[in-house]
Formats: structure tokens, sequence, C-alpha cells
């Protein structure tokens, strides 16, 4: 096997043992604090718990690319910054002129803020400027496409405006709902005071006797009390996992039936929550785009004009994306102009569990499935499968993998079969994930 | 592996679990919570009552500040449990802060210093801390 392929598999192996460790559930046991603990043990008992995340943000190249992982456009773009890489190779027909494919795009609000010197995390200055997050920008370079003769690449550049934005959660039409799930947060929190009450109430009635050594005998003098009870809290939070296995497991019975026979609200907040987070991302969007990929020596001029329409479908763990668009490409070694229009759709199917019974991890593998046709002037009809598949490495790093076939290419006329894997990376994930700073999670 | 809810991450700088505060000597709470993200959803309640929320406030903020027992009857309670509770709907961070103050506004004990952080926006949080007053 050459050395090369061994390379790729030994990392695609790596990257899906990276992601698959992504999916651990919390446990209990080690929890950080007291309050910790109790929120884990509300959320099991609750039971209730989803995990998909929107697929519906695009971060890859263009699909005007040959490149391009993505056969279809989403209609959104990052909120902040996106950066797409296709490293690989596979394709037989590319021209294999030492260029990787690439873009960067940024949204009209990541420009603004940039150069106002505003945090685009700060929730005021996020739900003041948000129709500035419709519009977003793509530059980038192409490989040039095989029948080219010399090295170089093409010139990626694209615009896309947000018609219809009903997945932005800070949408005015959500607010009511917002309110509803702030009602709930509301009746859940004074639930919880209860909760945490009895619990404590409990813990030291049946830890404190057990806790002489660290904190002396149990006061019977009620004025000392308060204090004792001040210092048994405060240690137990700070080192839980220490209290808590001193609990038998009747004891740990007894807390959870402390806190189930106050569930109501809590199970009244996940479910409140879980439906408009859900609603939100099934929600349609529809976009308008335009993309060029212009300047590859002996190579052809691509413009694209397209609508893009997403939409959740059947469940909330089915996308559907529809593209329309209009072509032209311009052959700049004949000179002739071959325009016609372009129809593509791509189901994504999120794989990861969305059991209510379960704590799963919240990054979503997506398998998408996609398809297209390019009838253009001059040209056969051009059709085109694509399956692409979606690992989450990192909260903002996606790797996708992708394999397609057509039935024949703008210059050659042979059927092809051709895959690609690459990185996609989410400027606004990664800086909540690793500057501990925010971005909306929907 | 999450510390609380699907996504959830805790960083505890300091963390109360109780406290007791002298009512005579006017001692109050002073809370800042910082939400980062789009629009926060947050409440802060007692056992017997829902004191406020993110709705008190008329338009989304980075910072939200309110003090507890400056004002008469704010501790209904001489053993009460106080919790803020927080949505990750639309934020992926919090940080709480609570000061244990005296009656002129200088801090006795920092009580709390916590980042709750979450990517996953059905999680929410409930942090709590128990109060007796004398």
């Amino acid at each position: 096997m050459p050395t090369s392929v061994t390379r790729c598999l030994g990392l695609l192996v790596f990257l899906l043992l990276a992601a698959g460790s992504n999916g651990a559930a919390a446990e209990c046991q080690d929890a950080k604090s007291l309050d910790a603990y109790i929120n884990c043990r509300i959320v099991e008992i609750a039971k209730a718990t989803i995990t998909q995340s929107t697929g519906a943000k695009q971060a890859e190249t263009p699909s005007i690319s040959a490149d391009s992982t993505s056969l279809v456009d989403q209609s959104s773009a990052s909120d902040l910054f996106a950066v797409a890489l296709n490293l690989a190779g596979a394709n037989a027909n590319s021209s294999g002129l030492g260029v990787t494919p690439a873009s960067v795009s940024a949204s009209a609000y990541a420009l603004y803020t940039s150069a106002k010197e505003l945090n685009p995390l700060d929730p005021a200055i996020y739900s003041k400027y948000r129709d500035w997050r419709r519009v977003s920008f793509t530059l980038g370079k192409d490989a040039a496409p095989k029948g080219a003769t010399n090295t170089g690449s093409a010139a990626i550049v694209g615009a896309k405006v947000l018609i219809l934005n009903w997945r932005d959660a800070s949408d005015p039409r959500y607010a009511k709902d917002f309110d509803h799930v702030t009602a709930k947060l509301q009746a859940s929190a004074q639930n919880y005071a209860n909760i945490a009450s009895s619990i404590e109430d409990y813990l030291y009635q049946v830890l404190r006797p057990k806790m002489t050594v660290a904190l002396g005998d149990v006061p019977t003098d009620p004025g000392k009390k308060i204090a004792d009870k001040i210092k048994f809290l405060n240690a137990v939070s700070a080192n839980p996992a220490a209290a808590l296995q001193q609990l038998s497991l009747q004891q740990i019975a007894d807390i959870d039936n402390i806190i189930s026979t106050r569930i109501g609200p809590q199970v009244e907040l996940i479910d409140s929550t879980r439906e408009l987070v859900s609603r939100i991302r099934s929600a349609p969007q529809f976009s308008v785009a335009f993309q060029s990929s212009t300047g590859a020596p002996n190579g052809i001029d691509d413009y694209r004009g397209e609508a893009v329409l997403d939409r959740g479908v059947l469940s909330p763990r089915i996308n559907l994306t529809l593209n329309s668009s209009f072509d032209q490409m311009h052959n700049k070694q004949t000179g002739v102009d071959m325009r016609g229009g372009r129809a593509a759709g791509e189901f994504q199917f999120q794989l990861n569990p969305t059991s209510e019974t379960k704590l799963t991890n919240s990054r979503p593998w997506l398998l998408s499935l996609g398809a297209q046709g390019q009838w253009m002037t001059r040209l056969t009809p051009t059709y085109e499968l694509q399956a692409k598949l979606t690992i989450p490495l990192f909260s903002g790093v996606d790797f996708p993998v992708s394999v397609s076939w057509a039935n024949r290419t703008a210059l050659i006329k042979e059927s092809r079969v051709k895959g690609h894997f690459g990185f996609t990376l989410d400027v606004a994930k990664l800086l909540a994930a690793f500057k501990s700073a925010g971005a909306p999670a929907l | 592996m999450a510390d609380f809810g699907n996504a959830g991450k805790i960083t505890i700088r300091r963390n109360a679990a109780a406290t007791q505060i002298d009512q005579a000597a006017n001692e109050s709470l002073h809370y800042k919570l910082t939400a980062l993200g789009a629009e926060p959803e947050f409440a802060f309640s007692c056992q017997h009552r829902q004191i406020l929320s993110s709705k008190t406030w008329s338009s989304p903020q980075m910072i939200y500040e309110w003090d507890l027992g400056k004002k008469p009857g704010d501790f209904d309670a001489t053993d009460d449990v106080y919790v803020v509770a927080m949505s990750f709907a639309r934020i992926t961070k919090y940080t709480l802060q609570v000061e244990h103050r005296n009656q002129f506004g200088s801090v006795i004990e920092v009580l709390k210093d916590i980042d709750y952080e979450s990517q996953d926006p059905n999680d929410s949080y409930n942090d709590s801390l128990r109060v007796f007053t004398a």
C-alpha cells in the first residue's frame, strides 16, 4: 500500500477515535460541587435531553469549487468567520497541480464589529446588529481543473444574503417563546431552591456524624448549629465526591426520591426548551448567493447566481437543502460562453441518537446525500451524486469526507468518481471553546 | 465529559455553598452575572418567591448586577436557599460572582466566582447559595 494512502488511513482512524471520544455521558459522581451533583441527578431523573445541533451553517468551500467537499450550498454562513481547507486528493480528475482548495468566509457582522472595535459576543451588540449577520462574504482559491496545462489556481469570490432568517434565535418572532422559557426557568429555580434545601438538610443529618475528624463533634448548642452547618455544607461542596462515597445505596436513593417528588418544574423547563430549540432548528431559511471561480490558467471561468432554501423535514434530525442556480461558464481557450441552470438537493441526517433517556454529546455526526443536475448550452447535461460524512472533531472543527460520482465534467466526456476530505473551522465556535468566549449556540 | 447537562463546563475559582448574613449590621449580598452570546435567559429565586429574571431588564446586556439585603424584606426567612438558574439556549457562557458586603459596600468575602459554559442550547444550570440571617 502506498505510504501516502497509509498515512491518510492512519489520520482518518485517529480522527474517528478522537471524535468518538466525545460521546461520554456525564458522571454525577464526579461532580465539581454539590450543586453540580444535584443538577446532574435532576437531568438523569428527568431523562429528557436533546442533542442535535444545527448543520445549516456552511463553513465549507462553496460548491462552485471543483474540489469542494460540498455539492450543495447551505443558506447561512458562520456568525463570525469560517475557514475551509480541502486537503485531499483522491480526485482522479483533478489536475494535481499542487493547489489546495481553501476558502475564508466572514459575516458583515464580524467585519463591522471588528472595524468598530465592538465585542461581537456582547448580547447587547449581538441583538442590536443582528441584521448584519444576514450578509457574508467568501474569498478563496480553487484547483485548476483537469485539462489545464499550467500551474496556478482560480480565485473564488462569493457573497450570500439571508432573506429569510428564521433560524436566528434572536429573531423577534421568538420573543414570546423565550418569555415562556424564562417563566419556566423562574419556576424551576424556586423549585430547585427547595430541592437543594431538602438535600442539604438530609446530607447534614446522615453525613455530619461521620465527619467528626474533619469538623469536630456535632454541636449540641443550637446557637452553634448554624455555623456548623455552614462549615459542613462548604466542606461537602468543595469535595462532593468524597462526601458522596460515604453514602449508602439507600441514601443515594433517598436523595433521588427528594428530587423525584419535585421533578415537575424541571421537566417542564427541559421540555419547553427542547421544543423551542427543535422548532428553531427546523425553521425554513432562504438566501441568495453569488459565486465566481476565475483566473485559472487555460481553465474555465465559472459564475453562479443561486437561491438556497433550508428547512427541517419529518424530524428535527433531518434537514433538506435545495439549490437553484443560473450558471455561466466562459472558456478562455475558445472564447465560447456556455449558459444554463443547475438544480441540487441534499438531505442531511444526524446520525447521533437523540434518545430522551440518555445523556449524549451534542456535536452531531452528519450523513449527507445529495444530487445535482446541470444543463448548459453546448454541453451534455451533467449529473452528480454525492455522499458525505461530517465528523465533529472539536467544538468548531469538523472533518468532512465525501465521495461523489458524475457522468461527466465540463471538460471531459467521461464519468468520474472522486473522494475528498478536508477541515472546516467555525471561528465563533472555536472562540467559545478555546478562549472562553461565547457565541449563540443555535 | 460534561460537567453538567450535555456539554457544560464549570470553572470554579471560589464556590461557597452557604454563608451567614448579619442583617442588624446591614450586610448584604451583591450578585454580578456576566453573559456572552445572544440574549440571556436567567432567573433568581429563593424557596418562597421568584425574585427577578433576565426580563427584569428591558434589553439584553452583558453584565447584570443586583443586591440582596439592602431593602427590607429582601431576606424573607432566616434560613433560605437562593438560586441563579441559567439557560444556555442563546448564551454559551455565564460568569457568576457573589460578594458578601458590609453596610458601606466593602467586600467582606467573595462567595462565588464561577464560569459556566455550554455549547448545547438545551442545557441549563442552577447555582445555589444557602443563606442564614441573624
